[in-house]
């Protein structure tokens, strides 16, 4: 999926400022992502990596710049309509600890549509099944789930509505490598099936080589976007350090073997 | 984008579905596609090549008249998501039933009593096993770690003086307002001396302050290892090979202990010095008259009745805030849920003992 300046970004960040007091963290981070992109956003610890993907939805209000989603201004999308333009999926997913996990994913369902019970739980049992979750998951309470099931429920929730833009925010992390290239395929196949536009923060270097379009290096303050094999000739010494270290040329190497 | 919508052609043998066939329209679908299954019972295809949008639940409804019904018309896209939401294996898990309500008492009940038992066999157990580290550490006294006790002294004690002292204050207030308001038609009103001394002194001042310290300390107890055993720093200390008792339940037990009556002391007499305030102001009474009042009224034995009690409640409340805060599981939420716990029930056994004590010490004459 390549730019083509005739197709509206699906998210435009334009000169975004981020400070926390007087500490900078973001001082002018500009960049699209296309409708049906996969963009991986990576930084050294601090970056403000998560800080960016909470203001490209809306949780942080920045200090500068704007955030327009489909060419409105996020602020000025109400809460209602966000819900069906997004779905996030948080860290340590956030799953509401008092609710099964079929109720989970049930929830934006019941307060945004006029679904019915009946089709509102098949529903969700198709969201579990989508996220490669047995379907005895739904009854379980999220205590009783595995890390990677965690991601997978939290994942579920978040295609709740069928967001056309999923965010990620490492989706990988704390997974064992099988259950990492698992989710990886997963979110694959949601990119290709649904046309999902998806930002994902990540320090996994093998989903960054399989999974994304392109990629966003947070340094100095600022983006610099570009795809992969770009930003391997790029001369920005932290860049080069980033892909060219051996962990990075291992993930390279393994992801050229299996390259289809 | 425009409403799902559903119509069948001349013959009612193809139905051509227009619109956006998505979450947001697709109750509404489901609901016209039975009703148009009902009045043309014998379709034979679902055009779907004028549909504007299908999305995942959509793709479930279609699926579902897809089983009957081949499906025509679909764009490569529309294709390769109804194959995929197709081959979802889709069942609903049967939630248990809940049992109907008289048969829900009985079992309810007996479960409660079963675990009741099981609940005091643990409190017991652990009750020996603070006692045992408590000796072991007051044994080998280098082993004691006196900076945390004095810290926890300090939280326990000093930092809750102005609240107890505030508590005790009013308690004392409200007790001489109304003794003066009762005892005035019988012109005893200067027995209310006696009223707010005996019942401060033996038992109001150690109540309210354990109830107070229950509420304040038990649940800190509680949080503070339950935060600790969630994020796994209580097995890391005994991978360290650091008895989690010693370090964490023995000093906040003496520290407890010793806070308790001290605080009780200070209750006590902020409860005489609230007494005093209003009976001086509802019956015009000086200081000296007012302790001389006093001596004459309450003993020491009903000072040393009340004091004698705060250490053991102390010692109650301790084990129990520790005992729940070390059952504490992975999960945040069994912290909020075993501090609720420990608070409720450090609270009933303070007064369960009080009224042991109250018939212990009418059976000895005190």
């Amino acid at each position: 999926m390549t730019k083509k300046k005739t197709v509206e970004p699906m998210i435009a960040v334009r000169q975004v400022q981020n400070r926390f007091g007087t500490q900078v963290v973001h001082e002018d981070v500009t960049f699209d992502v296309m409708p049906g992109e996969i963009v991986g956003i990576v930084g050294g610890s601090g970056s403000g990596k998560s800080v960016l993907l909470k203001t490209m939805v809306g949780l942080r209000v920045q200090n500068g710049g704007e955030v327009r989603i489909g060419g409105r201004d996020i602020r000025a999308v109400p809460p209602a309509e966000r819900a069906g333009l997004f779905g996030m999926l948080f860290q340590q997913g956030a799953l509401f600890s008092s609710l099964s996990v079929a109720q989970n994913v049930m929830l934006p369902m019941k307060e945004h549509t006029d679904i019915k019970l009946k089709l509102c739980k098949k529903l969700a049992q198709m969201k579990l099944a989508l996220a490669d979750l047995p379907q005895e998951a739904g009854i379980k309470m999220p205590a009783e789930l595995s890390g990677g099931m965690v991601k997978r429920a939290a994942l579920a929730r978040a295609l709740a509505l069928d967001p056309p833009i999923l965010l990620l925010d490492e989706p990988t992390a704390g997974l064992d490598p099988l259950t990492a290239s698992g989710f990886d395929a997963l979110i694959k196949k949601l990119n290709v099936n649904l046309g999902l536009t998806v930002v994902m923060v990540t320090h996994d270097l093998d989903s960054l080589f399989t999974l994304c379009h392109r990629v966003a290096v947070l340094v100095d303050k600022k983006v610099i976007i570009d795809t992969l094999p770009n930003l391997m000739q790029h001369s920005h010494p932290w860049i080069r350090e980033y892909f060219h270290g051996p962990r990075a040329r291992a993930a390279q190497v393994a992801t050229e073997g299996r390259d289809d | 984008m425009s409403e799902f919508g559903c119509t069948a052609d001349s013959k009612g043998k193809r139905i051509v579905l227009t619109g956006a066939l998505t979450i947001a329209h697709v109750q509404q679908a489901a609901h016209q596609l039975r009703a148009m299954h009902t009045q043309h019972g014998d379709w034979q295809a679902v055009d779907i090549s004028k549909l504007e949008a299908l999305d995942t639940a959509g793709a479930l409804v279609l699926c579902d008249i897809g089983r009957d019904v081949p499906i025509a018309g679909a764009s490569d896209t529309q294709r390769a998501l109804l194959e995929l939401v197709s081959a979802l294996p889709i069942a609903i898990p049967k939630t248990k039933r809940p049992l109907p309500p008289a048969r829900r008492i009985v079992v309810g009940t007996g479960r409660y009593m079963v675990e009741l038992a099981a609940e005091s066999r643990r409190v017991v157990t652990f009750m020996g096993k603070s006692v045992l580290a408590l000796a072991h550490a007051l044994r080998r006294p280098q082993r004691l770690r006196l900076n945390s006790v004095s810290h926890h002294i300090e939280s326990i004690g000093i930092d809750a003086l102005p609240i107890i002292g505030l508590m005790a204050f009013m308690i004392a207030v409200v007790l001489a307002y109304q003794g003066v308001a009762q005892l005035k038609p019988y012109g005893g009103e200067s027995f209310t001396v006696d009223l707010v001394a005996i019942s401060i002194l033996r038992e109001m001042g150690v109540l309210l302050t354990a109830i107070m310290v229950a509420g304040r300390t038990g649940s800190s107890f509680t949080a503070e290892i339950g935060v600790m055993k969630a994020r796994e720093e209580v097995d890391a200390l005994e991978v360290i090979g650091i008895d989690p008792f010693e370090m964490l339940v023995v000093p906040r037990l003496i520290a407890i202990i010793i806070a308790l009556p001290l605080l009780t002391f200070f209750a006590n007499m902020m409860g005489l010095v609230g007494g005093f305030f209003i009976i001086n102001a509802l019956i015009d009474i000086s200081v000296p008259q007012y302790l001389e009042r006093i001596h004459l009224a309450a003993q020491i034995d009903d000072l040393f009745v009340g004091m004698i009690k705060a250490p053991v409640f102390a010692f109650f409340i301790g084990i129990i805030g520790c005992m729940h805060g070390l059952r504490v599981t992975g999960s945040a939420e069994s912290i909020g849920r075993e501090t609720t716990t420990s608070v409720v029930k450090s609270i009933f056994l303070v007064l369960a003992l009080d009224a042991f004590f109250s018939i212990l010490f009418q059976q000895v004459g005190i």
